[in-house]
């Protein structure tokens, strides 16, 4: 198995299905992988597989939700190979699960949608940064409950994202506005709720999502709007940052720029940390959480 | 069965009698307090679980999630008597799953987890349908329980003021309640403290409060609430008394006390809620409006002044309190911040039932 | 001895000088008791010895009773005097049930003392008539004598006026509002007896009685403070101050206040010692503050100033002073009188800054009239500049505050918020008032509703527990001061506070509407410090005849607190509206600086 095969598979799958978020993408890379690569002992499907999540994040796509989600599936793997008949039984039901696991993370959105509803009022402005997919299914939902209210999107350079958004919201028929990353703080007294999207929730409760939530975060603190996240229980990852320099590197800067060896001081980082202070409630598909609550999930999982 | 689905039940008419009964004695006051609100509801639940003919848990689940429906429609702001419906929901799952574990069913967790996300067992979701069993006599010691559990509450609650209530120290309460009186009694046992009492809207009922403390010996000064901010730099600890808690760790309380936790985060001041564990409510604060009422005008501005009549006059009846304004909760089980009510919650009710 | 010598030729030109005077008076009977009492007291003050400067209690105790025991040592007049104050002593003893010889001794030298001075100045004005000295003062001992045994009489009659007056007086209280112009006729006459009263006793020497005791005690007259304005008042003010004190102690018992002015109920008011001297203007003033009839720092300070104007227009000025000095003189009584009943709020303390920095500024040797037609011009023009206009210039700014479609809370009742809003409805702006209003005596909310829908504003009305309810959907909070302090800290109303705070957490502006003539030179950090406490009874709901704290007085646990105001510091005000500009808080002592030197202070 070639390192440019499975990334080939990856980057189809991001670009086939628009809908599809980076980690779910490399899920099913993952799963295509143990479906199509033949091998006859455990200990090779796990080099596969490490082979493959190593690939994934070397081709310049974020990856804060690749790692997350790939770590969870990893784990995943580990509780099947309890039952140890013969490895063709393992790696069927290995497939199985996998397969579960997915169907269960494609409806994760739909659940945090649903949950956001009742805290979408009528009247209500609502600020967003980015482009978030779930957030995105959120209020989409909220239009088609005849729910009234007003986003403003921010543009988010350095790729511009927040206009793709912006698009996609005016198509719903959502009355959206985009505004500049700098007139945030302008903004914040206007508005009634913050939602945003995460590309990981760290042990801490914070998030990592595209730079400048940390900023949206301090001006919606100071002026006393409520900041709600919208993620997947799958984003969940075990570490825990201190800073905004403790983050990791791969998770900061392009894979590509990171080998081409370029001062990294002076880069663009792509994602910030936001600390659980910040946040008011994340909205999961395991429920309304508070930040506390997330670690208590984590230490569930791996203790 | 998914609780938003399914269609509302025909109930039995005796039953219908019992419910608008219970209603109409709430409305009237004839049933005061949150505490008789709650047993009166268990009792209500155990009459009409008793007078049930098919008692499976499906049959079971179906009709205490109607009758808890109704009674939820006609008293929005009683959040007491929707927790208790959600108290027995739980505990006839809790019974079935006993129930269809001792036949060989595979063990289910009652929550989401990232756990059962990944160990992935079969249906996630619970069925009640498969046991047949007669789960009433189980769940009538779960409703004993239940109960026992309510009315040493708040004995439960009050004990702890030993350990919250230093010597000398300057006390401030809000309006008047059951609860912090009997808390402040049991201080008063265990050392010398004064109190402040900010009169709050019910100003009779915290005046009586106020003279039946000073009678117990504890320095008793009565404060209109407009001083509370000038008084505010000298108080040691806030003691409040709330009408529910709600999830995230937001607080229902009479009108007034959301002005007094914040000159108490102003000053630093901690404030401590007493709340026994049948006031926690799965709700979340979205809709500030569902909770609240608005009370009798005249409180605030009587009707002899001539003004009244053509000016609009606001005198709500609860506040919102966020909850970071809270620095502890004292529940039955012992002392909890704010961050970890929605643990207790998990605990005591399923995340199925939380919309009735 | 020498001094004895010395004293008795002064006494004979004295005596002389008053027989003449007395008899002149006696011819036409007029203010006749006036004179008496002069005469009197000149001659008794003149049979003792003692310094100039500060005596010793114990010596001129002693040196009275030598005097009224032995009777030696003294000149003719003077025995005859001696003997005469025997009289007096005895005859004024026996109604008196009280004596308390300390003050007595006091009082005695501060009389003594005032008719030395004039003594003095006598001496030097008619120092050439000694001859008629010796048959006037025949005349005079007789004379003397006589009088007195009137005044005597009049004495005791008055002081059974006076008890009667008192056991009036004794009715139960009723409720201030409703009886406020009554009680203050009332008050009003039983003071002007009293002070008839006063007067007598003066005469008939220097018996004077207790200081007021806690307990009303139907027999106890009044003290008078015999001031005239050169004395020393320090003694006195002590003895006065302690009683107050202890009587604040004995009704307060909410400990860490117990440095703070209580509003004192109808009991206290009766027994306040009043001057004689005092204008009739300010004597109402103070009942009138004290009772909170008059209340609002603007009113309270176009109050007093209106009648220290008439005190200095009716201001009669004693032979051979200055003007500047007697008014100032004058003007110290009475604010030390005023300021007994209800401590000063800033704005009257800068006012009467104003007005004895511009006595000062008179010229020396001015003509009577001109100087009175001077000041009351610029009492007229502080309160013309200051006030009013001051507040003309504060509406205009907050109105370019105001927009359409506001919702604008206030809380409590200030005149210059009240004024904003109104001129700004009548300007055609369309916003929405909310008051808010405390239940008891904090409040004001409820006045304030009726003086803006009298202007047809439309309002809505909540209490100060909907504040967190209601400030959801306020776009401003203005609100009145009662002062502003020099590190920035707002002193408003009671409440005001909250409504800052409460105004914070929802990130709305609170703008504080002040002129600068409220800006004060204290600086405090909390309520506790420099406050007054209103009156418990307020805090008991007046509807209800079973509420629970009817009888908290019986109760040593419990006390009702009725605090008047609290402190807002300035990271909670947005900004202050004065009339030079709007400004941040911490500006306030820039402000104060420019203002302080326009006094020349």
């Amino acid at each position: 198995m070639k390192k440019e095969e499975v990334q080939d598979i990856f980057l189809k799958i991001l670009r086939e299905e628009e809908d599809v978020s980076a980690g779910v993408a490399a899920i099913k890379t993952l799963l295509t992988v143990i479906e199509n690569y033949e091998v006859t002992t455990v200990r090779e499907l796990d080099f596969n597989l490490q082979l493959a999540v190593d690939a994934m994040r070397n081709c310049d796509q974020p990856v804060t939700a690749i790692s997350s989600g790939c770590e969870l599936f990893m784990r995943f793997i580990t509780f099947a190979k309890l039952d140890l008949r013969s490895f063709e039984e393992c790696e069927q039901i290995m497939l199985q699960r996998g397969r579960i696991f997915l169907d269960t993370l494609l409806e994760a959105r739909g659940k945090v949608a649903k949950q956001t509803l009742p805290f979408i009022s009528d009247g209500c402005k609502i600020l967003t940064h980015s482009r978030s997919r779930v957030v995105l299914q959120a209020m989409v939902e909220a239009a088609r409950a005849n729910k009234r209210f007003e986003v403003f999107v921010t543009m988010s350079c350095p790729d511009n994202s927040g206009e793709l958004m912006h698009k996609q919201l005016v198509a719903a028929g959502i009355d959206a506005t985009l505004i500049l990353d700098s007139a945030v703080g302008y903004i914040m007294e206007q508005i009634d709720i913050v939602m945003v999207g995460a590309e990981g929730v760290t042990e801490s409760g914070g998030i990592i999502n595209k730079v400048g939530t940390y900023g949206l975060g301090i001006a919606a603190l100071e002026l006393k709007k409520p900041v709600y996240v919208l993620t997947e229980s799958f984003k969940f990852s075990r570490i825990y940052p201190l800073n905004q320099r403790d983050l990791p590197k791969e998770f900061k800067y392009l894979s590509s720029v990171l080998k081409s060896g370029k001062d990294l001081a002076k880069q663009h980082p792509l994602v910030d940390y936001t600390p659980p202070a910040y946040i008011t409630l994340l909205f999961t598909d395991l429920g309304i959480l508070t930040p506390s609550a997330v670690s208590d999930e984590l230490i569930k999982l791996y203790l | 069965m998914p609780p938003l689905g399914s269609p509302s039940k025909e109930l039995d008419l005796k039953h219908e009698e019992k419910i608008v009964q219970f209603v109409s004695n709430v409305r009237n006051g004839k049933i005061d307090g949150s505490n008789n609100i709650a047993l009166k509801m268990l009792l209500l639940l155990e009459q009409i679980i008793s007078e049930c003919e098919n008692a499976t848990a499906l049959e079971l689940s179906g009709l205490v999630r109607e009758v808890g429906r109704r009674v939820c429609r006609a008293l929005p702001q009683e959040l007491v008597a929707a927790n208790m419906v959600r108290r027995v929901l739980r505990a006839i799952r809790d019974e079935h799953r006993a129930v269809s574990d001792q036949n060989g069913g595979s063990a289910e967790g009652a929550t989401e987890s990232l756990q059962r996300l990944v160990l992935a067992a079969a249906a996630r979701r619970g069925t009640l349908g498969s046991a047949q069993q007669d789960l009433r006599e189980p769940l009538r010691d779960h409703i004993a329980e239940v109960r026992a559990e309510i009315e040493s509450g708040c004995g439960a609650v009050a004990a702890m003021a030993t350990a919250h209530v230093h010597a000398a120290e300057l006390i401030l309460t809000h309006g008047s309640s059951r609860l912090v009186e009997r808390f402040l009694k049991a201080a008063r046992k265990h050392t010398h403290y004064r109190l402040l009492l900010a009169e709050g809207p019910d100003v009779k009922e915290s005046h009586g409060m106020a003279l039946r403390l000073s009678l117990l010996g504890i320095p008793v000064t009565v404060i209109s609430d407009a001083s509370i901010a000038a008084v505010m730099s000298r108080v040691n600890k806030v003691v409040i008394g709330v009408r529910a808690v709600l999830a995230g760790g937001a607080l229902l309380a009479r009108a007034g006390t959301h002005a007094l936790t914040i000159a108490a985060k102003h000053y630093s001041v901690p404030v401590i809620a007493l709340c026994p564990l049948y006031k926690l409510s799965p709700l979340h604060a979205c809709d500030h409006y569902g909770f609240n009422a608005l009370d009798n005008p005249r409180t605030s501005l009587s009707y002899e002044f001539s003004e009244s009549g053509d000016v609009h006059v606001e005198a709500p009846r609860y506040d919102l309190v966020p909850p970071d304004h809270v620095t502890l909760f004292l529940t039955n089980l012992g002392g909890s911040s704010p961050s970890y009510i929605y643990r207790l919650l998990s605990e005591l009710y399923d995340p199925n039932d939380h919309q009735l | 001895m020498s001094s004895n010598d010395e004293k008795k030729s002064r006494d004979e030109v004295l005596a002389a000088r008053e027989a003449k005077k007395l008899s002149k008076q006696k011819a036409k009977n007029k203010g006749g008791v006036e004179v008496k009492k002069e005469t009197i007291v000149d001659t008794h003050k003149s049979g003792i010895e003692k310094d100039n400067n500060f005596v010793n209690k114990n010596e001129l105790e002693q040196q009275k009773v030598t005097s009224v025991n032995k009777c030696d040592v003294e000149p003719a007049t003077s025995k005859g005097s001696t003997k005469c104050i025997d009289e007096v002593d005895r005859a004024a003893i026996k109604p008196v049930e009280v004596k308390l010889d300390e003050a007595k001794t006091k009082d005695e030298i501060k009389a003594e003392r005032a008719a030395k001075k004039a003594a003095k100045q006598a001496k030097k004005r008619k120092d050439d008539k000694g001859d008629v000295a010796p048959v006037a003062a025949e005349m005079t001992v007789k004379d003397v004598v006589e009088t007195l045994k009137d005044i005597a009489n009049v004495a005791r009659e008055v002081q059974n006026v006076t008890a009667k007056v008192q056991a009036i007086s004794m009715e139960p209280k009723k409720v201030q509002s409703e009886d406020s112009g009554q009680s203050k006729a009332k008050l009003r006459a039983e003071r002007r007896a009293k002070q008839e009263a006063q007067r007598a006793a003066k005469q008939a020497t220097v018996q004077q009685q207790a200081v007021p005791t806690p307990k009303v005690d139907p027999k106890s007259k009044q003290v008078q403070s015999p001031e005239s304005p050169k004395e020393d008042k320090i003694p006195k003010a002590k003895s006065v101050e302690k009683t107050l004190t202890k009587k604040s102690q004995s009704v307060n018992r909410v400990n860490w206040f117990e440095h703070l002015h209580m509003q004192h109920d109808k009991e206290y008011l009766t027994n306040i010692p009043i001057n004689s001297n005092l204008h009739p203007a300010i004597i109402k003033l103070g009942v009138q503050l004290a009772t909170r009839v008059v209340s609002g720092s603007n009113a309270r300070c176009i109050a007093l100033l209106d009648a220290l104007k008439k005190m200095v227009r009716e201001y009669s000025l004693p032979a051979r002073t200055e003007f500047g000095r007697g008014l100032e003189a004058a003007l110290g009584a009475s604010l030390q009188y005023l300021w007994r009943l209800r401590q000063p709020s800033a704005s009257q303390e800068n006012a009467v800054k104003f007005l004895r920095h511009h006595i000062t500024q008179l010229p020396n040797n001015v003509d009577e009239f001109d100087a009175k037609k001077t000041l009351q011009e610029e009492i007229d023009r502080y309160i013309k500049e200051q006030i009013d206009m001051a507040g003309q210039a504060i509406s205009i700014a907050v109105r370019e505050k105001i927009s359409d479609g506001d919702n604008i809370l206030t809380y409590g009742c200030s005149s210059l918020v009240e004024r904003i809003l109104r001129e700004a409805w009548a300007g055609g702006v369309r916003f929405r008032a909310v008051v808010v209003g405390a239940r008891g005596g904090g409040g004001g909310g409820a006045r304030m509703l009726r003086r803006l829908r009298a202007h047809r504003v439309p309002c809505t009305y909540a209490d100060i527990t909907a504040l967190s309810y209601v400030m959801k959907h306020v776009n401003k909070v203005i609100v009145g001061a009662s002062a502003l302090l020099v590190n920035g800290w707002v002193v408003a109303g009671a409440g005001t506070a909250q409504a800052a705070l409460a105004a914070r957490a929802r990130n709305v502006p609170v703008l504080v509407a002040c002129e600068t003539h409220k800006f004060s030179e204290r600086v405090q950090t909390d309520a506790f410090v420099y406050n007054e406490i209103g009156d418990p009874d307020e805090l008991i709901d007046k509807s209800d005849s079973n509420s629970p704290l009817k009888d908290w007085r019986s109760n040593p646990n419990l006390t009702p607190l009725n605090l008047t105001y609290d402190v807002t510091p300035p990271s909670l005000v947005t900004a202050v509206v004065t009339e030079l500009a709007i400004l941040p808080c911490t500006s306030a002592p820039v402000v104060l600086r420019f203002k302080l030197s326009e006094y020349g202070v």
